[in-house]
C-alpha cells in the first residue's frame, strides 16, 4: 500500500530525512513518533506527494509520488494537518466539510448524508452554522478530522490528532481509528501523546536524526529505555510501572496493572 | 462534589488573580461561555485548569488577560482583578507586564521574522535597554535550549518549536503570573516535562504563579497546587491537587493518569503523583 524506499529530504541545505525506509500494509495503523523537529510532519507530507524526496522513492498504491498528480493522491490519501488554522477556510462548519466533497464530485444526496454523519460522529452538529475560526481549539481539531473523514480516503493521516482533545474525545477517536482499520483503511498517526496510543498498541516507528530508530508494536518498544531517551520520549506510565517493579511484560490497561501489582506484592 | 473555592484560598488584596461572578456570552451566542465563575489564586501557586473541550477554559484565560472583553465582543458581567486592580482600569501594555499569556495556537503570537527578533520585539516595546535586552534573550535561549534555532525564520520552525519560542517570548518579559493555554500540546514528552519543570523553578525561586490548561494531566500534576474543573462555562470543582484526584473527575470528562487510577483501585493513601514515586513506595513496603 505504502512503500517508502530510502528517502532523503532537506529544506534548502537543512537535512531532515536521512535514509528512511518502511512499508505499510492495507488496514494497518502506524504511529510515527519522535522529538520536536525530528521530521514527522515532513515525512507525512511525503506520503501524499506534497513533498517529494530528494533521493529514494515513495510509492503509494503502487504509484510513484514523483510521477502522479497531487490532486489524484489527495483524494485517496487524506491528511489532517497539525495546525487546524492552516486547514480551515470556509465560512461555516457545514461548508468546510462539504467543500472537498463537492470538489471530488460527490452527489448532493451523498454530500448531505456524509456531512450529517461526521457532524454527529465528532459532536459538531450544534456548531454546523458557526464560522470555523470561532470554534474552540479542540472543536477546530475535530472539524479538521471530520472534514477529511467525510470523503472517506483510503489512507487517513492524522498529524497530532489529540491536541486539545479531552478524555471523552480521545476515546471516541481511538474507536474511530480501530473502526477505520477494521474497514480496511490505513491510518497513519504522528503524535507525542503516547498515553493516547497505548490502548491501541499500534505498530510504531521512532524517528531520530532523520532515520528510523526502531519499528515495532508500541508495547514491545516501550521497554527500550535507550531508544526512548534518544528520541526525547518518555515511556508511557504503564510501561514505566512494569519496568519499575522488574516485569518485562507491560500491562495492556489499568485493570491488568492492578492485577499485576497484586501478584507482585504476594510474591 | 462541589467545593466553594473561597473556602480553600485565603482571599486578600494580594491574590494575583481574583475572578468574581464572571459571566460572558460571545456576541450572537445564546449560551454563556462563562457562567458565574468565582475563584482566586494566591501568589506563588500553580492552578491546573481542566474540563472537556469547549467548556470555557480558553475564554476564562482570555478574560484573565483582558482580551475578553477588550477584543472579544459580548455580554460581560462580573469582574477580574489582577493584583487587586480591575482589568477594566488597565490597558493592554500594563496587563502584559504583569501577565504572560501563551495562546493555545503559537501562530497567533509569533510575528517577527526570526526567533531572536521575536524575543527582542516584546522587550523593545516595553522600552528595555538594549544591553539588558541582549542579556535576557541569551538567558532565555539557554533556559529553553533554543540555541540551534535562534537565527531561524519563524516560518521554518516545526509546530513544537514554535510553541517553545512563543513561551520564550513571554518568559523574557518576566511576568508575575503565567497564563498558559495547553503549553505542552505540541511538545515531545521530554521537552514538555522540561517546560513544566521551568514553571516549577520560576515558582520556587521567584514566587511566580501560573494558571495552566492541560489535557495531559500526567505532565503537570507534580507542580500544581490546585485543580479547577470547569463544565459548561462554570466551575464545578476547586481543590488541592491530591484531593481533586480522589474526586470523580471522570464525571466531567477528565481522565486521571493511569498511575493515579491504579492507586485509587489499590486504595493507596496518600496518592503518589508520579510513577517514580509510586514505584518507590511499592518497593518500600
Ligand atoms: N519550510 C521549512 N524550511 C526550513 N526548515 C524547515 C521547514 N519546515 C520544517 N523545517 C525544519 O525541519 C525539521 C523537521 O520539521 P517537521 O515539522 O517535519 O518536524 P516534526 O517532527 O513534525 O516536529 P513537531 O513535533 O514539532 O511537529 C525542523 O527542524 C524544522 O525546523
Ligand atoms: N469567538 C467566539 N464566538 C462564538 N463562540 C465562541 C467563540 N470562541 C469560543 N466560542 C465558544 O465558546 C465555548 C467555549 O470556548 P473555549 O475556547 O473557551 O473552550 P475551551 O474549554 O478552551 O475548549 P478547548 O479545550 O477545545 O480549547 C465553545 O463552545 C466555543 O465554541
Ligand atoms: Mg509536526
Ligand atoms: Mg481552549
Amino acid at each position: 500500500m505504502i512503500e517508502v524506499n530510502d528517502i532523503y529530504f532537506s529544506y534548502d541545505d537543512y537535512q531532515v530525512l536521512n535514509g528512511i525506509s518502511f512499508k505499510v500494509k492495507t488496514g494497518e495503523v502506524l504511529a510515527v513518533v519522535g522529538s520536536n523537529g525530528s521530521g514527522k510532519t515532513t515525512l507525512l507530507k511525503h506520503l501524499n506527494g506534497i513533498l517529494k524526496p530528494k533521493r529514494g522513492s515513495v510509492k503509494v498504491f503502487g504509484m510513484d509520488t514523483g510521477s502522479v498528480k497531487i490532486s489524484e493522491l489527495s483524494r485517496r490519501v487524506g491528511l489532517v494537518m497539525q495546525n487546524s488554522d492552516h486547514q480551515l477556510f470556509a465560512s461555516s462548519v457545514t461548508d468546510e466539510i462539504s467543500f472537498a466533497l463537492r470538489n471530488f464530485g460527490f452527489s448532493k444526496i451523498e454530500i448531505d448524508s456524509h456531512v450529517r454523519e461526521v457532524l454527529d460522529e465528532f459532536g459538531l452538529y450544534e456548531f454546523r452554522n458557526r464560522p470555523p475560526l470561532s470554534l474552540s481549539g479542540g472543536e477546530k481539531k475535530r472539524l479538521c478530522i471530520a472534514t477529511v473523514m467525510a470523503w472517506q480516503p483510503e489512507i487517513v493521516m492524522l498529524d497530532e490528532p489529540t491536541v486539545g482533545q479531552d478524555a471523552v474525545n480521545k476515546k471516541n477517536l481511538r474507536k474511530i481509528i480501530n473502526r477505520l482499520s477494521q474497514d480496511g483503511k490505513t491510518v497513519i498517526i504522528s503524535t507525542h501523546d503516547l498515553e493516547f496510543l497505548w490502548p491501541i498498541n499500534p505498530r510504531t516507528i521512532v524517528i531520530s536524526h532523520g532515520k528510523v530508530l526502531t519499528d515495532g508494536s508500541l508495547r514491545s518498544i516501550s521497554l527500550n529505555g535507550t531508544v526512548f531517551a534518544s528520541a526525547n520520549l518518555i515511556a508511557p506510565q504503564l510501561a514505566a510501572l512494569a519496568s519499575g517493579i522488574g516485569l518485562n511484560e507491560p500491562p495492556a490497561d489499568e485493570a491488568q496493572a492492578v492485577e499485576m501489582i497484586k501478584q507482585w506484592q504476594k510474591a | 462534589m462541589f467545593i466553594n473555592p473561597f473556602k480553600k484560598i485565603k482571599h486578600s488584596k494580594l491574590d494575583v488573580v481574583e475572578v468574581k461572578n464572571l459571566t460572558f456570552y460571545y456576541s450572537g451566542s445564546s449560551r454563556p461561555a462563562l457562567e458565574n465563575v468565582n475563584f482566586g489564586l494566591a501568589g506563588g501557586s500553580v492552578l491546573l485548569l481542566v474540563g472537556v473541550s469547549g467548556c470555557g477554559k480558553t475564554t476564562l484565560l482570555r478574560s484573565i488577560v483582558g482580551l475578553v472583553p477588550k477584543f472579544y465582543a459580548g455580554k460581560y458581567e462580573g469582574s477580574v482583578l489582577l493584583n487587586g486592580k480591575n482589568i477594566n482600569e488597565m490597558d493592554m501594555p500594563e496587563i502584559s507586564q504583569y501577565v504572560g499569556y501563551l495562546f493555545q495556537n503559537p501562530d497567533n503570537q509569533l510575528f517577527s521574522y526570526t526567533v531572536e527578533r521575536d524575543l527582542a520585539f516584546g522587550l523593545e516595546n516595553l522600552g528595555v535597554e538594549k544591553s539588558e535586552a541582549i542579556k535576557r534573550i541569551d538567558e532565555i535561549i539557554q533556559l529553553l535550549s533554543l540555541d540551534g534555532i535562534r537565527k531561524k525564520p519563524i516560518y521554518e520552525l516545526s509546530d513544537g518549536q514554535k510553541q517553545v519560542v512563543a513561551l520564550a517570548g513571554i518568559l523574557v518579559l518576566r511576568p508575575k503570573l503565567l497564563v498558559l493555554d495547553e503549553p505542552t500540546s505540541l511538545l515531545d514528552p521530554r521537552t514538555a516535562l522540561s517546560i513544566i519543570n521551568i514553571v516549577k523553578m520560576l515558582k520556587d525561586k521567584f514566587g511566580i504563579s501560573a494558571i495552566i490548561v492541560e489535557h495531559r494531566l500526567e505532565l503537570a500534576l507534580e507542580i500544581s497546587d490546585y485543580i479547577m474543573v470547569m463544565a459548561g462555562g462554570s466551575v464545578k470543582m476547586f481543590d488541592s491537587t491530591r484531593q481533586a484526584l480522589r474526586n470523580r473527575l471522570q464525571d466531567y470528562g477528565v481522565a486521571v493518569p493511569p498511575v493515579i487510577s491504579v492507586q485509587r483501585e489499590l486504595m493507596c493513601d496518600p496518592l503518589e503523583l508520579t510513577v517514580k514515586d509510586f514505584v518507590g513506595r511499592l518497593h518500600a513496603r
